[in-house]
């Protein structure tokens, strides 16, 4: 696991990071567009988004010692996006994001090179209800397994797998598909 | 393991694999099916997911490199274009992980991956003339385009409050002659490769944008004019300071207030 337990998301050991501030300032800077798409998602509105990005990289500059290797530096610096993204909605109500209106903003920037199966999906995937599209984020766009989804989130591996089958169950409605059976319940989902 | 089990796990994680579930589904035709629907679900998802947030670079040619991988690579970072999305590096395409079952519309999603192959061509040669073509002075347009980047900035009218002020100061080792009170917005910003403070103040003609550059010195007084701003990058007595105004403000005083 990546990032656990303490505020400040750790990395595993291995060759410590020899760069320089640059060097480290510029790997930050080159995933931004990952974190912007990240905290997109998870935010649902772009200007928030922004600021949660600018806030983890800001975050992720004092902590910058804990980070030990250059190649966990994607799954520390999402971690930390979405714990800021987390923090926000603990400090402060946010305003409503009018879901309708930001599903048009991005249907007429992505208009031009989408199919309208995208797009819809797209739609669909931004009216998923936060329990089921945050895990289902970390895991196609993070690249987080179960396991550190289930780390990260405080819950149980089944609970997320749960979520995660919903999540994509309620998808497949989209496509003409039957969704599947629900599970039983299983105890510990959610 | 029961078909129940099959299409959790299946659902879950449409690529994973293990032992038990390939013996389930060697036995067990209507699960084989689900998993290649939910396997060409998962091709559509992750090219829905790649194009959201505003960049239509990142959109049309970020792959999900690594993203199934938590250890792999951190991407190299490269030359930062221009363009609204300064900060956007420039990257090679990554192709889409391919299907593990393809479902009956692969002619039609193959013709749709080679028109974004086309796209993402098209873009990165775009984006490779922008970034050959920028102004000589790419300190004040990457300061435009920062602004430019963050317009909202401008809008407020309320004044910082002192503490919030003197915290984003005190963030960068920047000491300025401003008072919260003539502060509408302050902010760190990441500004080539160094958090910054960006301050918009109120003036009597105007609002004007204030970025201090601590770790950028020029050597005398720069104006420029792009973009619909007129701005001025002046010494200071620790790097620089940037001055901008939409609306043909006066912002000499402003800069030579701050800069001495």
């Amino acid at each position: 696991m990546r990032n656990s337990g303490s505020d400040q998301p750790v990395s595993s050991g291995g060759p410590s990071v020899q760069a320089t501030q640059e060097s480290i300032a510029q790997l930050f800077e080159s995933m931004r567009p990952d974190l912007l798409r990240f905290a997109h998602w998870l935010a649902r509105d772009r200007v928030l988004a922004e600021d949660v990005v600018q806030e983890s990289l800001l975050r992720a500059w004092r902590s910058r010692e804990s980070l030990k290797e250059s190649t966990s530096a994607r799954a520390w610096l999402l971690t930390i996006v979405r714990r800021e993204h987390a923090r926000l909605y603990e400090r402060k109500r946010l305003e409503l994001v009018s879901l309708d209106e930001e599903i048009g903003k991005d249907d007429a920037a992505l208009a031009a090179d989408d199919d309208s199966e995208i797009q819809s999906l797209r739609a669909a995937i931004l009216k998923l209800p936060m329990e089921y599209r945050e895990p289902l984020i970390m895991q196609v766009l993070g690249g987080f397994s179960t396991d550190e989804i289930a780390a990260e989130l405080k819950l149980t591996a089944t609970a997320v797998l749960t979520r995660l089958f919903r999540a994509r169950n309620k998808l497949r409605a989209l496509y003409g598909l039957n969704p599947a059976p629900e599970m039983a319940t299983t105890g510990d989902a959610p | 393991m029961n078909c129940e089990r099959a299409r959790l796990l299946i659902g879950a994680e449409p690529y994973a694999t293990s032992q038990e579930l390939a013996e389930h589904l060697a036995t067990c035709a209507e699960c084989k099916q689900f998993q290649g629907e939910m396997v060409s679900l998962e091709n559509d998802l992750r090219r829905a997911l790649e194009g959201l947030p505003g960049s239509s670079m990142a959109s049309a040619t970020d792959g999900f490199a690594g993203a199934r991988a938590p250890e792999a690579t951190a991407p190299t970072p490269v030359a930062v274009t221009a363009g609204p999305s300064s900060v956007t590096p420039f990257r090679t395409p990554q192709p889409t992980p391919a299907p593990a079952e393809a479902s009956g519309s692969t002619r039609r999603r193959s013709l749709q991956r080679s028109g974004w192959a086309v796209a993402a061509s098209v873009l990165a040669l775009a984006t490779l003339s922008i970034w050959v073509f920028r102004p000589t002075n790419t300190l004040a347009h990457e300061v435009v385009l920062h602004v430019d980047n963050e317009a909202e900035s401008w809008n407020s009218s309320t004044p910082v409050d002192a503490h919030d002020l003197q915290a984003i100061l005190g963030k960068s080792g920047v000491t300025l002659k401003v008072t919260s009170n003539d502060v509408t917005y302050a902010r760190t910003c990441y500004f080539r490769g160094h958090f910054v403070p960006h301050l918009v103040m109120s003036t009597t003609e105007g609002p004007v944008t204030l970025l201090a550059l601590p770790d950028e010195q020029v050597q005398a007084r720069e104006s420029f004019k792009e973009g619909g701003y007129s701005g001025v990058i002046v010494p200071a007595e620790h790097g620089s300071i940037a001055v901008l105004a939409r609306d043909g403000a006066n912002i000499d005083a402003v800069a030579s207030k701050l800069a001495h």
